[in-house]
């Protein structure tokens, strides 16, 4: 069996799998005939409309079975709306991972009242398209059998119900764990990490503390199974107590470094303004369909671009931020903005299997244009990084860049360097245009009025000097 | 069903939890997962069944009373983040 054509993700289910067709360039998704009877069944049983129609699942369309990439195992192949930006489960805010582990919980409700089940509970088969959270695996779903418990059950709760809590109960930063535990974090580990209160919780006491129990218990305990049958209604009763414990689970974005940037940072009113109107005028300029802004905070200057109908994923790294970003857009249902957590400092790499099966933030652009705006002072100051280093990386992510300059006499700067050795002398305007000229173009340069910055508009040289 | 027979098959269902039968199955790490799930499935699904029964007497209750049909949430009583923060996504999005 020749599996090249395959997307390196899409391997582990034996239903089918994605890839791409070398003829039109999109992604399609071949169903092997070995799935025949369930997808059958998830088109006959009407869940694939009632899923389409509460947008909850991504639409696709039958395309000609001449396209199948492994034709000998070919039952249909089915082309999937595109889905502009893909993200993963600890990149999301706590919110995010809340509302798509109700939205899988709302999804295997409505499967069961068809007589479908859905046979994994994976966060990775969950995407923010619009402003929502999508299943985007259309071969999730088989037929159930009756008396059988939930399959995905366990990794329901390792992909969401653990992650939150030890958010919710531990702390925030503990979404991370998915970068490390590629099938969710472990339930043992879980329980450990959760504080003792926990246990007074029936629902985390049962299903994370006495789940993390019997697995150890039952590890090296050969046990019959098969006997053993749960009725539907205590399926259903199942998921609606595990909706009810994850509604419950609450994090409040206080505190952290950047959650009340712009409550403490004294702005003048003068500079933002004519800071917002330059970047939209900019963004004119380089006539961008997408946009990252890097650094977005709770996504202020994001909003000019969305505004303006562009698509944009809008990066931070505090948690706090990207929580209030996602509640804003989620309040105003704002349709082209994602917010994430994201250190441009430390990327999200490439991991799982080959190092393939998930793509790094850098194979996931390069991007029409990014926002680096106050923050060039945090890359070569704070994080030491030289300015060559800084213009090489933006330079492989954005085609076009709209940067500020945020200078030594400036009092953001002023305290970073008022706890350090100031080691920079190439921290000048003058030193921060020649290193950029060798990966850029300046278009336009142009100064904040009210402050000492200069915002620039800059397009990636095809070839470097570098 | 009613609620005592709901409870005897709990009390079941966690005699069986800890006292596993022999074995002509398979093992592997989701045992212990397999017969949790049937152990609080079975509580939560009397739970459920007891919610469910009690909406549809609160509708009978309603229809009598206002003569019309009013909303029951059952879960009213419990703490719920969209109350505490801002309104939470619909995870059903066919009614926008």
């Amino acid at each position: 069996m020749n599996l090249d054509q395959r997307h390196p993700s899409s391997f582990r289910d034996p239903s089918g799998f994605v890839f791409l067709d070398q003829e039109s360039g999109v992604l399609l998704r071949q169903i092997n005939t070995v799935y025949r009877e369930h997808y059958d069944a998830f088109i006959s049983s009407g869940l694939y409309q009632a899923l389409i129609s509460a947008n909850q699942l991504v639409a696709h369309e039958e395309v000609a079975a001449r396209k199948a990439a492994e034709p000998m195992h070919a039952y249909k192949i089915i082309k999937p709306k595109k889905v502009p930006f893909i993200s993963y489960p600890f990149e999301w805010s706590f919110s995010q991972l809340q509302d798509a582990a109700l939205l899988v919980l709302a999804i295997q409700q409505k499967a069961l009242e068809r007589g479908m089940t859905l046979k994994d509970a994976s966060a990775y088969n969950i995407q923010f398209v619009e402003g929502r959270p999508i299943l985007i695996d259309t071969l999730s779903f088989e037929k159930y059998i009756s008396g059988r418990p939930w399959i995905a059950y366990r990794q329901f709760c390792q992909h969401f119900l653990a992650p939150l809590a030890l958010m919710s109960y531990t702390d925030i930063r503990l979404s991370q764990w998915f970068r490390v535990y590629l099938d969710g974090i472990p339930l043992d580990l879980a329980s450990k990490l959760l504080p003792r209160r926990t246990y007074f919780s029936l629902g985390l006491l049962a299903h994370i503390h006495l789940h993390a129990k019997s697995q150890h218990y039952f590890a090296d305990k050969p046990v019959n199974l098969s006997r053993r049958r749960l009725s539907v209604t205590s399926l259903l009763g199942l998921i609606d107590n595990l909706m009810a414990i994850i509604k419950r689970l609450y994090w409040d974005p206080k505190g952290t470094e950047w959650g009340e940037y712009y409550t403490v940072t004294n702005y003048a009113d003068q500079s933002f303004e004519h800071k917002k109107s330059l970047v939209g005028e900019f963004l004119e300029k380089c006539a961008a369909k997408s946009v990252w802004d890097v650094g977005a905070n709770e996504g202020v200057f994001s909003r000019i671009a969305s505004g303006k109908g562009i698509t944009v994923v809008s990066f931070d790294y505090d948690p706090a931020a990207v929580e209030k970003n996602y509640r804003w857009q989620r309040r105003n249902r704002e349709k082209n903005i994602l917010p994430l957590l994201i250190d441009i400092t430390n990327p999200s790499p490439s991991f799982g299997w080959a190092n393939q099966e998930r793509d790094s933030l850098l194979k996931r652009g390069p991007v029409d244009c990014a926002f680096v705006l106050a923050l060039i002072h945090h890359l070569r100051i704070s994080n030491n990084i030289p300015f060559q280093y800084i213009a090489r990386f933006f330079r492989s992510i954005a085609k076009n860049l709209i940067i500020e300059f945020v200078p030594k006499s400036d009092s953001q700067v002023h305290r970073l360097l008022a706890t350090r050795p100031d080691i920079f002398p190439d921290y000048t305007r003058e030193s921060f245009e020649f290193e950029f000229k060798n990966f850029f173009t300046i278009m336009a340069r142009e100064h904040i009025a009210g402050s000492e910055r200069t915002l620039y508009l800059m397009r990636a040289r095809s070839t470097t000097g570098k | 069903m009613t609620r005592n027979k709901f409870f005897l098959i709990a009390v079941i269902a966690a005699a069986m939890l800890v006292l596993p039968r022999n074995a002509r199955a398979y093992l592997d790490a989701s045992t212990g997962s397999y017969l949790i799930q049937m152990a609080i499935a079975l509580v939560a699904g009397g739970l459920f069944m007891f919610k469910t029964f009690w909406h549809r007497m609160w509708l009978v209750i309603s229809r009598k009373k206002k003569g019309g049909i009013t909303k029951f949430n059952p879960r009213a009583d419990e703490p719920n983040q969209a109350d505490r923060t801002d309104e939470r996504i619909d995870t059903d999005h066919e009614h926008e």
